[in-house]
């Protein structure tokens, strides 16, 4: 089935993109994700029972519901984070930068805006829901196998009755795989897998966050996953795993300016370029082991040696 | 089929210049540090009572009592200054990234107060208290001259207690923590500098200034629309916000429309290949300074420092420019790998306070 071009996407001056144009984009960013290592997730979202609102009301009135839903998206998100595109009567949205738990939160928010729209035909008032397939690329960062996984994780949902989002998952995963899956471990799991010292010092942290939003400390299990899962370097014990990730945080938190509930959603929509200097796991942080701080002070010195001498200097020619 | 609904929140944008970061960041009682990066186009600060502030690197001074009784005070800065520069005696005291006056550039008296003024006012934006201690560390070019630092030092001095000059792109690196086998671009509006980080202080081999900047992008961009459209009319301002707004070097840019007047009638230009053209130009020059870095570097370690090449200033935001050096530098080079830093308006304020900040006291007290 051909991709259409979301219309409402593009303003006139930008023109639509053409199908062509939108596959060609997607498979780029796709591309762009594979070569950089950053995550995205592609939804689908799904008008339900659509097929009997066409039936009764007529074909206009799903293309009306559906714009409707576009325009949900829209005021849900910026329009510069993500590629959107029609297919059949799916809406497909591709989010660059964005993970599981980003692409959850936006669901969340399109399912309760989607309850709150109402169409009058003529009498009667009509509600229509929503449901959200979630589906992540694979290793090879396929464009017609995200789709598909999507696309899959949406009509399920639809089979369950609808109103929900549905993550798409492999089939019949090895209970050992799951098991070693942070992002899919229950918090029992998850404390199983730190020792009570880390767990005891992240949920400091997360608290300290959560205190007056506490949303964020509801969802401390999921961010911390994320976290984790991006430590991927085996040069991290769990001590220099937990200094990364407070440093990530306190970077977050301060460095960036970002109030507690911009942060919290920073981190759930996954927003954080691993392209950006100090988030990635190849900033070198120095330790407060000798060898750094020796290096620092010898930069010091250098620096106020260097300065001495332009005092000099300066002296020198206020006594000409 | 009508629809109604309950509207949903919009998050509006954050357009404030002061930003509170951390309120911890000092704790050594009486002592403001802070962190200058003085550029040609903008200045920032950053001090260590966790404020944060920018202001374009503009200074106007009314011109007589009317201009002073009009706008409520003598002296305007930054943006304010450039939406009335009619009506001021209108100084931008920097060029190429050192005080105008100094250095090789041509300058006035005037040019010399309007940095005094500037670097003044930017502390004030800073909110030190009044019995504080003004520590400061200022990011100068990479290959300033003594002449441009002693100017820069001369200015600076009557608004801080202490104050110390260092090398920009390094201020960079240090406030990354990114010390070792690391090239930094720190792309301004005057120039380019570029630093090769080893874990030792950079030498005079280890750094390189470019002028080509994004004042020459903006001049590139003039030209190519002179040439396009001739009857065109723009000032600098308007081809700055065109670029800040569109400039861009991936091949599947934004269309760049923008409206300047033709014979006094505003007419809608597409000025899509000329932006990206202008932009693009700064690319060869950029991969010229970094094959000098890394082929005189150890031979054992040049791979490792092409992997980590560290773009920041206000000129990385042009969008694709972290991947079109990184192309360039694969067909050139062989390999390579640009990050950009977290926030390219700030890398060498917060780079330069964290020097600040963890220079010995015997330093500051001997420099007073």
């Amino acid at each position: 089935m051909p991709l259409q071009p979301l219309a409402s996407l593009s303003t006139p001056e930008q023109g639509l993109f053409s199908p062509e144009e939108l596959r060609s984009l997607m498979e780029k960013e796709l591309s762009r994700s594979r070569r950089y290592g950053y995550e995205m997730v592609l939804i689908s979202i799904g008008v339900d029972r659509i097929e009997s609102l066409g039936d009764i009301y007529g074909h206009d009135s799903k293309s009306h519901v559906i714009e409707e839903v576009v325009r949900l998206l829209t005021a849900s998100t910026r329009s510069c984070d993500y590629l959107g595109c029609l297919m059949g009567d799916k809406i497909l949205a591709l989010f660059p930068h964005t993970n599981e738990v980003g692409a959850k939160s936006i669901s969340k928010r399109l399912l309760a805006a989607s309850r709150e729209l109402e169409f009058s035909a003529d009498g009667p008032q009509v509600s229509v829901t929503v449901t959200v397939g979630i589906a992540e690329p694979d290793k090879d960062r396929d464009l017609e196998t995200l789709i598909t996984r999507a696309t899959t994780a949406c009509r399920t949902g639809q089979e369950e009755g609808g109103d929900c989002w549905r993550v798409w998952e492999a089939p019949a995963p090895a209970a050992e795989q799951s098991a070693m899956d942070p992002t899919k471990m229950d918090p029992t799991s998850m404390s199983a897998l730190m020792d009570e010292m880390l767990k005891a010092k992240m949920r400091k942290i997360f608290e300290s966050m959560g205190e007056e939003f506490p949303d964020l400390a509801g969802r401390d299990s999921e961010v911390l996953a994320l976290a984790l899962k991006k430590m991927t370097s085996e040069r991290h014990n769990q001590d220099e795993k937990l200094e990364v990730l407070e440093r990530r945080i306190a970077r977050l938190s301060h460095n960036l300016g970002l109030t507690d509930e911009q942060l919290q959603r920073a981190m759930e929509m996954g927003v954080i370029d691993t392209g950006i200097a100090s988030i990635t796991d190849s900033t070198q942080g120095l330790s407060d082991d000798g060898a750094d701080h020796q290096l620092k002070k010898d930069m010091m010195s250098a620096i106020y040696e260097a300065n001495k001498e332009i005092l000099h200097e300066t002296e020198n020619k206020q006594n000409k | 089929m009508d629809s109604s609904q309950k509207q949903p929140n919009h998050r509006s944008s954050d357009n404030a210049h002061l930003e509170l970061i951390s309120d911890n960041e000092s704790d050594k009682a009486g002592i403001l540090y802070v962190g200058i990066d003085l550029g040609t186009s903008r200045t920032a600060i950053a001090a260590s009572n966790g404020v944060r502030a920018t202001v374009a690197s503009v200074v106007g001074y009314a011109k007589d009592v009317v201009g002073q009784k009009l706008f409520g005070r003598s002296t305007l800065f930054g943006d304010e200054a450039i939406e009335k520069r009619m009506s001021l005696d209108f100084h931008r005291p920097l060029e190429k990234g050192v005080l105008k006056g100094s250095g090789g550039v041509e300058g006035n008296d005037g040019d010399v107060r309007a940095a005094r003024d500037l670097i003044n006012e930017i502390i004030r934006r800073a909110r030190p208290k009044k019995d504080e201690l003004i520590y400061a560390v200022i990011g100068a070019p990479a290959e300033a001259s003594m002449k441009s630092k002693t100017a820069i030092l001369e200015v600076a001095k009557e608004s801080c207690d202490s104050v110390m000059i260092c090398s920009e792109p390094f201020s960079v690196a240090y406030g990354q923590e990114m010390l070792e086998d690391v090239l930094v671009i720190d792309i301004g509006a005057g120039t380019v500098d570029l630093c090769r980080m080893h874990g030792t202080m950079p030498e005079d081999a280890d750094q390189i200034t470019l002028e080509t900047a994004g004042d020459f992008v903006d001049a590139e961009f003039a030209s190519a629309i002179t040439a396009k459209y001739p009857d065109a009319r723009f000032s600098k301002e308007m081809l700055k916000a065109v670029k800040e707004r569109y400039g861009s070097v991936a091949s599947e840019m934004e269309p760049c429309i923008a409206e300047f007047p033709i014979n006094g009638k505003p007419t809608e230009l597409d000025l899509t290949e000329e932006l990206s053209s202008a932009c693009r130009s700064i690319v060869p020059p950029i991969v010229k300074g970094l094959r000098e870095l890394i082929s005189t570097f150890d031979p054992e370690f040049q791979d490792r420092l092409k992997d980590r090449v560290l773009l920041a200033g206000g000129g990385s935001q042009i969008k694709g420019l972290d991947s079109a050096i990184e192309r360039e530098m694969h067909e050139q080079l062989g390999s390579g790998t640009v990050l950009r830093i977290e926030e390219p308006l700030y890398g060498g304020a917060t780079g330069a306070l964290k020097i600040a900040h963890d220079m010995p006291e015997e330093y500051w007290e001997r420099l007073k």
